[in-house]
């Protein structure tokens, strides 16, 4: 496997792996990610995990004999030459209700027209995998989910929509997610779910975690408004 | 009294939540912000109230010492005039107000010893988005009451930075910024078109993100770029081709192909600028950059010595 490190601005680096599966790549970005919140360098803030990259953050440091972006280079490089463990995280199954509703599911019409699929296509192509939580990103607490079926690939809006509703199930090329805040986005909006995905009083604020299994599980638009979180079976 | 359009506590930021999707949020002008704690004596990240555009009326129910730091308001207290980056010995029963001159954009009103409340998350700044910080995570409304202390020092004289001195770091139309990881996306013609063009801020914009308007910027390769990380001053292009700068709150990865990121010394020259502003941006190297930053730093230390040296106890 292979990686480079981009700069992003002056305070955070992108550092990108390639060159393997992406089972491979997300194992060693975690690895990584653990070893580095070990073993931190002067003025490292902390690490974000996507898909094919982690993101440092830090505060440049002027008193280290080379330049702000060498003295961290040199530290990822060091890391990363000693971080190739393979750290296996604990994992459980979730069912999440999630309603496929035009009333919820706005873009529905649209994907179906373009993708040349009916609506009850999209929904079983959709509700059928077996997701994975690649990580938490984008707002507190949006579980980015891999799996999808390459037949639901559709890229996101030209203009992001000022306003999605939290729960809003999104499609954005070959991934797809779940809004968990009232936020904008440019995904394509083909449901909603009704659990909460963060609330900061609890102890982990993010309702899912990265490595969780999803199971999406269609409800009608009136189990929808009726839904109550004590009377689902989540695992 | 008065809430103000849009003000919120902000400090420094909230770190090490970004892995659960929490943004920094923190002071959109953190050279105002600093400068506004150091001059009531205060340690830089002490919690402020950031005022957008319209400020606050605030009765203090206790003595304060306070400063206010910006651009474009001029404090008052009752009905004294006093200057931007002025400590304030404000009594019991009297009232702060901010008048705004057309270039009202953030304030920072500072007061030592900070505000007696708790943190959230680490961090008292206000994510109003997913209500973490501040006052019930909510920006403040008429009634709302803040606990303060009353000064244990008082600065001896009447000192106060000169708006020259603030206006040369903080007032110029060209944002600097560092190549992005995609900017070979789009085509050389974009690219350029991009630093020759000037942007204007679009009303749509908050402490999330500036959405530009200007030249659309095309893109040469259609793909699609998997989410990943961003941090504040990240330049994305959506497929529309109108720039969008990422701010405080802005969310902390994303899928749109960035072209550059603004470099660290000239957010807070973004954090005061205005819908309707035009923008200029310019590519310097990260060499460059680091040379800015490291010689805004020894100017803020400078005056942060100056400062100091006017602390006497009560």
């Amino acid at each position: 496997m292979r990686y480079q490190i981009e700069t992003l601005g002056d305070e955070a680096v992108i550092i990108r792996f390639f060159g393997a599966s992406d089972s491979v790549v997300q194992k060693r970005i975690l690895a990584f990610t653990n070893a580095i919140n070990h073993d931190r360098f002067a003025g490292y803030m902390e690490a974000v995990m996507a898909y094919q990259t982690v993101t440092l953050y830090f505060t440049p440091q002027f008193n280290q004999g080379c330049s702000p972006f060498d003295f961290v280079q040199k530290h990822i490089e060091r890391i990363l030459q000693k971080s190739a463990d393979i750290t296996i995280i604990e994992s459980k199954t979730l069912n999440i209700p999630v309603c496929y509703d035009i009333q919820v599911g706005s873009d529905l019409p649209v994907l179906a027209n373009e993708l040349k699929l009916s609506i009850e296509e999209i929904i079983q192509l959709h509700s059928e995998p077996l997701y994975e939580v690649r990580f938490i990103g984008f707002s507190p607490g949006f579980p980015f989910l891999t799996g999808m079926d390459e037949r639901l690939a559709f890229p996101r809006k030209s203009t992001p929509q000022l306003k999605i509703p939290p729960g809003s199930v999104g499609i954005a090329g070959l991934q797809t997610g779940i809004y968990s805040l009232e936020t904008p986005g440019g995904w394509n909006i083909i449901g909603r779910t009704p659990i909460t995905l963060f609330d900061k009083k609890k102890s982990s604020p993010a309702f899912f975690k990265q490595g969780d299994r999803v199971k999406l599980v269609p409800i009608s638009y009136s189990d929808f408004i009726d839904w109550k979180e004590s009377s689902w079976p989540f695992e | 009294m008065k809430e103000g359009l849009y003000t919120t506590i902000q400090d420094l930021g909230r770190f090490s939540f970004k892995n659960i999707g929490i943004p920094t949020a923190g002071a959109m002008d953190e050279i105002s912000f600093k400068l506004s704690n150091w001059l009531v004596f205060n340690h830089e990240n002490t919690a402020v109230l950031e005022c957008t555009y319209i400020g606050p009326e605030l009765l203090f129910e206790e003595d304060a010492l306070v400063a206010v730091g910006g651009i474009g308001f001029i404090p008052y207290v009752n009905k004294t005039e006093y200057h931007l980056f002025q400590p304030i010995h404000i009594k019991r029963g009297e009232t702060l107000r901010l008048n705004s001159t057309e270039l009202a954009s953030r304030a920072y009103i500072s007061v030592q010893g900070g505000f007696q409340i708790e943190k959230d998350l680490k961090s008292f700044s206000t994510y109003v988005r997913a209500q973490i910080g501040g006052i019930d995570g909510k920006a403040l409304h008429k009634g709302d009451r803040i606990p303060t202390t009353p000064p244990t020092h008082i600065p001896k004289t009447k000192p106060y930075l000169s708006s020259q001195w603030v206006d040369a770091i903080l007032c110029r139309d060209t944002i600097r910024f560092i190549k992005g990881n995609q900017a070979d996306w789009f085509t050389s013609a974009s690219y350029k078109a991009f630093q020759e063009n000037s942007y204007t801020i679009s009303p749509r914009s908050d402490r999330m993100g500036y959405r530009l308007h200007g030249v659309e910027l095309i893109k040469s390769l259609d793909q699609e770029l998997l989410t990943e990380g961003t941090s504040p001053g990240t330049i994305q292009i959506p497929p529309d081709g109108q720039p969008i700068v990422l701010m405080k709150d802005g969310q902390v990865t994303g899928g749109y192909p960035k072209i550059g990121t603004v470099i660290s010394a000239d957010m807070s020259v973004l954090g005061q600028k205005r819908p309707g502003d035009q923008l200029v941006f310019k590519e310097i190297s990260l060499a460059e950059s680091y040379q800015i930053k490291k010689e805004l730093n020894q100017k803020l230390q400078w005056i942060k010595k100056r400062i100091e040296l006017e602390r006497r106890t009560i």
